[in-house]
């Protein structure tokens, strides 16, 4: 009986894998096209959505493809079904690209993807602020390379810049669900940055983030208030920022968060520093010296801290999960600590703090004017 | 074991299985519901209410007579009548409770992978599949759970492993007070889940030594809050409370969404197919409780019962919901509350009546 069970059963793991049509049950992964990208805009009252395929899969260049529909899955249907080559395959889709013109489609993507079988909700999201997303898929296209690997690329290293964050589907619905508002990145066509014969004629450029909150886009934030979205949100990753001569890498900024009983909500942030260039022949070992470095770096966040709470402010939304953060510095929430309070319209305290912890190998300035420790004590006053 | 005899390991690892279904389909939802991201602390007053209850059964099977079945136990705790009107009942409940899990195990595998699938063949193939091994013995189908658990055991740690780095701790922590009220709620949604356990003493008779051993049993209930941890943290962590708790079956969006290195990936169809052995025991379990009920009442052996059974469990689920959202309605709501009464009420009741008519 045990051997008739399993017998029983060795084909279910077979048959029952789901890969395959209602036809064959078999589909030759060499009939497919992975679709790597989905762009979608918004022409004549129809959606038009543009997908391209990523560059690495059999060493193949991309291949870029375009279908229309009344609704975003017929557009997605009518490519799935159109007379390509290959069928359009949507489950390696790694983002979605969304067109100015079909910003106010934005929820309806949400929701086809969180239905799809296919697709996933870690799919990375992102809001084109200029042309469509047709024409930026296209012109980003070449033998060695296409849309995929840009936005890929910034991914990657925006968060470097603080520039930005890429946040998928996934975290998108769930900010929605949470705090009723969600960030979500902006990018915008630039001309190419590889000149080399056979380049793209564009690349992809990184803007604020774009804040949506009633199910639209209610503003997007300048390059200054995105860098303090992300530093309120614990979302920096070594930034590197030029002070007047001097350019430093952040290696570490951590916000907290408080609620004290006078309503305030005080925040503050720890920011560690590395100095990868000095120019300004600043002699870095020097305390007082690097004390008015720290002061520099201390400022600029600040002013980045403040200009984002204040877009927050305007667009009276929680946009960096402020609310969320004071609930959890007490997370058992027993008897004792304050109320949360309601984070649009609260006054806040705020202080930050800049540590210069390395300078790498040169502690001074590199003596370039043959100087020797004159230059340094001159870059001191 | 001699004799076609089972273990009470072997019966409670059968129950385990059976419990996983359960555990995937209702549970991360029932947590992000009703206790919302740190949920999982639930599991520490789900434990202490089945230790309890486990040591309550204990105590209320100790004396009875060895070999008897939890089907025994009733008829003769109710007398000729009562007793055996509440088995037809329980039968009845069972029945149903196999159509049930019939169609929402076709409803997974038509929302999650073949969407354009026909839902009557997939019933089908399942009914027949698990009457099959219901018309057989049962020794044969602990054997099938022991190869299926070790299957399902390995595909679960497989899954948390790459699903791990995907949790933030941040979905997993409380809001500024803890839910207390949302907290028990959710302790009974896992009690319920895992109480699946407690028609397998039906199978008593069947095992050796023939009587619950609270060991084991409490073994598998630790196994199965195991369960609940991984699948509650994994789902929860991963898609945040307000998002699973919108989803039909976060568990495999989870896993869908499982992306490690770009080597890991799409393994979801996979992990699904393999989950069928979890219904198919539960459906295989269903079919041959009531089949023992049939041979309880009747006296002799009644083999063709799982078939017929089966053959009804389908047409039933067929015909009572034959869309998708009477099977999540019933999913939530009307099948675990009809469950707890019985596991918790009809059952414990009875057996306390009969052991008091033996003293008197």
């Amino acid at each position: 009986m045990r051997r008739r069970i399993l017998l029983a059963l060795l084909p279910m793991l077979l048959l029952l894998s789901g890969c395959g049509d209602r036809r064959t049950a078999i589909r030759d992964v060499r009939d497919l096209e992975l679709i790597s990208t989905l762009g979608v805009d918004k022409r004549d009252g129809q959606i038009v959505v543009t997908a391209s395929t990523g560059t690495d899969v059999g060493e193949k260049p991309a291949k870029v493809f375009t279908a229309a529909g009344e609704s975003l899955a017929l557009a997605v249907e009518h490519l799935r079904r159109s007379y390509t080559k290959g069928e359009a395959f949507f489950a390696y889709t790694e983002h979605v690209l969304i067109g100015p013109d079909a910003w106010d489609v934005l929820p309806a993507a949400l929701d086809l993807v969180t239905r799809s079988t296919d697709m996933r909700l870690g799919v990375n999201l992102f809001l084109l602020t200029e042309g469509t997303a047709e024409d930026l898929m296209v012109n980003c296209q070449c033998d060695s390379t296409g849309v995929s690997d840009m936005l890929a690329a910034v991914a990657r290293e925006a968060p470097r810049f603080g520039r930005g964050h890429v946040f998928t589907c996934g975290d998108v619905l769930s900010a929605l669900a949470q705090r009723g508002c969600a960030l979500v990145q902006t990018v915008r066509q630039a001309p190419a940055e590889e000149l080399s014969e056979g380049a793209p004629k564009a690349s992809v450029e990184t803007g604020g983030f774009a804040v949506l909150k009633d199910g639209r886009v209610a503003g997007i934030a300048t390059r200054e208030e995105t860098a303090g979205m992300m530093l309120l949100m614990n979302l920096s990753e070594n930034q590197t920022v030029a002070l007047d001569g001097v350019t430093v890498e952040l290696t570490e900024a951590t916000a907290r968060f408080d609620a004290r009983a006078s309503g305030e909500i005080a925040v503050e942030v720890a920011a560690a520093a590395t100095v990868v260039e000095n120019a300004a022949g600043i002699a870095v070992s020097d305390p007082d010296s690097r004390a008015l470095l720290e002061r520099k770096i201390a400022l600029l966040l600040l002013g980045q801290i403040k200009s984002a709470l204040s877009r927050a402010e305007s667009l009276e939304a929680d946009v960096c999960d402020i609310g969320r953060s004071l609930a959890l510095a007490h997370p058992l929430g027993f008897a004792g600590q304050p109320a949360v309070r309601d984070v649009p319209g609260a006054t806040y305290s705020l202080r930050v703090t800049a540590a210069i912890t390395r300078t790498y190998d040169v502690a001074d300035p590199v003596p370039l004017t043959g100087q020797g420790e004159k230059g340094a004590g001159n870059a001191k006053r | 074991m001699q004799n076609g005899k089972i273990s009470f390991s072997q019966l409670m690892s059968m129950a385990f299985l059976s419990a996983l279904g359960p555990v995937i389909r209702l549970l991360p939802w029932a947590f992000a519901r009703f206790g919302g991201g740190a949920s999982f602390l639930a599991l520490l007053p789900a434990a202490g209410i089945l230790y309890i209850f486990i040591y309550g059964m204990s105590r209320l099977l100790r004396r009875g007579k060895p070999g008897v079945s939890l089907w025994g136990l009733l008829r003769a705790s109710g007398g000729p009548v009562i007793g055996t009107a509440v088995c037809l009942l329980l039968g009845l409940w069972l029945l149903a409770y196999t159509a049930f899990t019939l169609r929402s195990g076709v409803e997974r595998l038509i929302s999650c992978v073949y969407t354009e699938g026909k839902p009557w063949l997939l019933s089908t193939v399942m009914a027949a599949l698990a009457a099959a091994a219901a018309s057989g013995r049962l020794k044969s189908l602990a054997g099938a759970g022991r190869v299926l658990a070790l299957l399902l055991g390995a595909v679960m740690v497989l899954v948390c492993a790459l699903a791990l780095p995907g949790v933030r701790v941040r979905n997993l922590l409380p809001d500024a007070r803890l839910d207390w009220s949302g907290l028990l709620w959710s302790a009974l949604a896992a009690v319920n889940v895992l109480s699946v356990g407690v028609y397998f003493l039906v199978f008593l008779g069947d095992t050796e030594p023939r009587t619950l051993r609270p060991g084991p049993a409490r073994l598998a209930a630790l196994a199965g809050l195991l369960a609940c941890l991984a699948v509650a943290v994994m789902t929860v962590g991963t898609l945040s409370a307000p998002v699973t708790e919108k989803l039909q079956f976060p568990f495999f969006v989870l896993i869908r969404n499982i992306r490690e290195l770009r080597i890991a990936e799409r393994f979801e169809a996979l992990v699904i197919a393999v989950w069928v052995g979890a219904d198919f025991m539960l459906l295989a379990s269903l079919l041959f409780m009531l089949r023992r009920l049939a041979e309880t009442l009747t006296g002799r052996g009644c083999r063709p019962v799982p078939a017929l059974a089966a053959a009804a469990a389908n047409a039933a689920g067929m015909l009572v919901s034959d869309d998708a959202f009477a099977v999540h309605r019933l999913s939530k709501y009307a099948i675990p509350l009809i469950n707890i009464v019985v596991v918790f009420g009809v059952i414990p009741i009875m057996l306390r009546v009969g052991k008091k008519a033996k003293k008197r």
